[in-house]
C-alpha cells in the first residue's frame, strides 16, 4: 500500500495520481476540476503497469471516507473499463464535507490484488 | 471562616458569570484557510442553477407561469381550500411556522423552505423523491395534504380555459378524460384504486402523463425561488476586497465570533457547507422522534421509496436519458442512513422556525443547545458529538445565524398569486 499526496499536475490536467507497490501508475482526471464538494461527477482513470504498458482487464473498486469523521462517501461510485486500453470510468463520486478525505482504490489484476490510497484535502 | 465563605461565594458567582456571559477576545485576523472556508459559504459562490434533464420544461417561462398559477390554486385539493402556498407561504420563506404541516389534515412532517431547494438532488426530509417535479406530485395525492388525485387534477385543467391554453402552450393539448369516474388514482383509497383500475391502460397513461406535467410546471415555478444576498454575504465580499473596515461594519463582533465558531470549533460547516449552507445530504443528529410517531427510519427508507417511484428519473415520465440519472443510480442505501434526515439550508433560517423534521425544536437557541449536547439517537447513532460550548458562544452562533436572512433574489411578481 502506498500513500500518495495530492498532486495537482500542470499537464493533462491530472487531478490525482499515485503509484502502487508493484509500480502500477494511477492517473485520475476529474470532470470537476478542481475537485470540490456537493457535486456528483465522474473520474477518468488511466492505469499503466510498472513497464509503462496500459493495464487492461483489471477489476477496480473505490471507497472513500473522512478518517477524522468516521464516515464514508455519500454515494456508491462504480468503475467500468473503457474501450481504450488501460482506461476506466468512475461514475457517481461526490464529496459532501470540506476537510481531509481518503480514497482507497483496490486493483485486482492478473498477478494479484493491490490497493492505492490517495489523500485529498477539500 | 465566614470571610472565606463570602470570598468563595463571590468567586463562584464570578466564575458562573464569566462562563455564561463573557466572551474571550477573538483573534483579529482570519487565516488563509478560514478565509477560504468563509468565501465558500458566500452567495457569490452559488453556481447557475443546473438544468434538470428529467424535466424538459424546467426553464421555460411559460411553464413557470403555469406552475405559478397551479401553486396558488386551492382548487388543486379535495376540499378546495388547500394550495401549495397554504403550507409553503411566500411571506415566511415558503414555510408555515407550524411544527407539522396542516393541509386537509395534520401532516407528518415540518414544512421545509423551498428557497434554493432546486439545487438539491433529493426532496423530502428523507429524500424519497429525486426531482422537484416528482416531489410536487406527491402532496396532491396525499390524504392529509391536498387530498386530491390525478384524475381530478387533470379534470380541473380540462375544465378551465385558462389552464387549457397555458398547458397547451407548454405541453400540447390536454388528454380527453372520461366523464366518470370522478376520482381515480393508483394510490389513495380502495375506491380511488378501483376506479383507476377500471380505466383503459391508454387512459391511465395519458392521465399520468398530464399529471406528471403538472409537477413539471410546478417545479419550473419553484426554480425561481432563490435566496438573496445577506449581511453575511456583504461581509464576505468586503473581506474578499481586503477591506477590513467595511467588513467589520457589516457584522458585529458577536456575529463574527459566531462565524468563527461556525467554521471551527462548532463544526457546523461539516454539513451546513457551500453557498446554500447545506450539503444536501442525510445525517442522523439524534433529534427526538415526533410525538405520537415511531422514530423515522429517514433516508434508509427514503432511498428505497425513491427507487420504486414511477415518477423518478429512470421512470417512464422522466425526460432524462438513464445515464443522466447519476444521483439515483449511485445512491447509498446502507444502515448508516437509518434515522438520517436531510440537512436544511441555513439561509433565512431566522424566519423558518420551528426546526427539524418534525418541528421538534422551537427556536434557534433550542437547536444550538441540541447540538451542544448531542444526545443519544433513538435509532442508530448520532453522528454529531457534544460540543461543550459556553452559553455565550451559543449566543454568538445564534447571532451569526441571524445574519443569513435577506429578501429573496426572486422578482416580486413570482411571490404573489398570478394576476391572470
Amino acid at each position: 500500500m502506498l500513500l500518495s499526496a495530492l498532486q495537482a499536475s500542470e499537464v493533462n490536467s491530472v487531478d490525482l495520481q499515485t503509484t502502487t507497490e508493484s509500480g502500477i501508475s494511477v492517473q485520475i482526471v476529474s470532470d470537476m476540476s478542481p475537485i470540490g464538494i456537493n457535486q456528483i461527477h465522474s473520474w477518468h482513470l488511466t492505469l499503466t503497469d510498472s513497464t509503462g504498458n496500459p493495464l487492461t482487464g483489471a477489476g477496480l473498486t473505490l471507497i472513500g471516507g473522512m478518517p477524522d469523521h468516521d464516515h464514508g462517501l455519500p454515494t456508491l461510485p462504480l468503475i467500468t473499463e473503457q474501450a481504450q486500453a488501460g482506461t476506466y470510468l468512475l461514475e457517481g463520486v461526490r464529496f459532501h464535507m470540506p476537510g481531509k478525505w481518503q480514497i482507497t482504490l483496490t486493483i485486482i489484476h492478473h498477478s494479484g490484488t493491490e490497493t492505492a490510497v490517495i489523500d485529498l484535502q477539500l | 471562616m465566614r470571610k472565606l465563605g463570602i470570598t468563595g461565594l463571590m468567586l463562584a458567582v464570578a466564575i458562573v458569570f464569566f462562563w455564561n456571559f463573557i466572551a474571550l477576545p477573538a483573534p483579529r485576523d482570519w487565516s488563509a484557510e478560514q478565509l477560504e472556508l468563509i468565501r465558500s459559504l458566500s452567495i457569490e459562490q452559488l453556481p447557475p442553477l443546473p438544468s434538470d434533464t428529467s424535466n424538459r420544461v424546467a426553464d421555460i417561462e411559460a411553464s413557470a407561469e403555469l406552475g405559478q398559477q397551479l401553486y396558488f390554486d386551492t382548487r388543486l385539493s379535495g376540499n378546495r381550500a388547500v394550495a401549495c402556498a397554504t403550507c409553503h407561504k411566500p411571506e415566511l420563506m415558503f414555510t408555515d411556522a407550524l411544527e407539522l404541516a396542516v393541509g386537509t389534515g395534520i401532516g407528518l412532517r415540518n414544512t421545509p423552505s423551498l428557497v434554493g431547494i432546486a439545487y438539491s438532488p433529493w426532496y423530502y426530509w428523507d429524500g424519497r423523491k429525486d426531482s422537484q417535479w416528482a416531489q410536487a406530485l406527491a402532496p396532491l395525492e396525499t390524504s392529509h395534504e391536498h387530498a386530491s388525485d390525478r384524475l381530478q387534477i387533470v379534470r380541473l385543467l380540462n375544465s378551465d380555459t385558462g389552464y387549457q391554453r397555458r398547458y397547451a402552450e407548454v405541453f400540447g393539448d390536454l388528454p380527453a378524460i372520461p366523464v366518470s369516474p370522478i376520482s381515480a388514482s393508483p394510490l389513495g383509497s380502495n375506491e380511488q384504486q378501483e376506479a383507476w383500475n377500471s380505466l383503459e391502460q391508454t387512459q391511465q397513461q395519458a392521465i399520468s402523463w398530464a399529471f406528471a406535467n403538472v409537477g413539471k410546471a410546478l417545479a419550473a415555478y419553484q426554480r425561481k425561488l432563490m435566496p438573496g444576498s445577506t449581511r453575511f454575504d456583504a461581509y464576505t465580499e468586503a473581506l474578499t476586497q481586503s477591506d477590513e473596515v467595511v467588513a467589520n461594519a457589516m457584522l458585529t463582533p458577536s456575529e463574527i465570533a459566531g462565524l468563527r465558531l461556525f467554521i471551527g470549533e462548532a463544526q457546523c460547516i461539516s454539513c451546513h457547507n457551500g453557498p446554500l449552507l447545506t450539503n444536501h445530504e442525510f445525517h442522523n443528529t439524534g433529534v427526538l422522534s415526533i410525538a405520537d410517531q415511531l422514530p423515522s427510519m429517514g433516508r434508509y427508507d427514503g432511498i428505497r421509496i425513491a427507487r420504486n417511484d414511477p415518477f423518478n428519473c429512470l421512470g417512464e415520465f422522466s425526460d432524462a436519458i438513464p445515464s443522466a440519472c447519476v444521483e439515483l443510480r449511485f445512491a447509498r442505501d446502507d444502515n448508516s442512513l437509518v434515522g438520517a434526515q436531510k440537512t436544511p439550508t441555513l439561509r433565512n433560517i431566522s424566519m423558518t422556525a420551528p426546526y427539524m423534521h418534525g418541528g421538534q425544536l422551537a427556536t434557534l437557541a433550542d437547536v444550538l443547545e441540541h447540538y451542544n449536547e448531542a444526545p443519544l439517537s433513538m435509532l442508530s447513532h448520532n453522528e454529531a458529538k457534544p460540543l461543550a460550548l459556553r452559553p455565550v458562544q451559543l449566543r454568538q452562533l445564534e447571532a451569526f445565524l441571524r445574519t443569513l436572512t435577506a429578501p429573496l433574489a426572486t422578482e416580486e411578481k413570482w411571490l404573489l398569486p398570478p394576476a391572470n
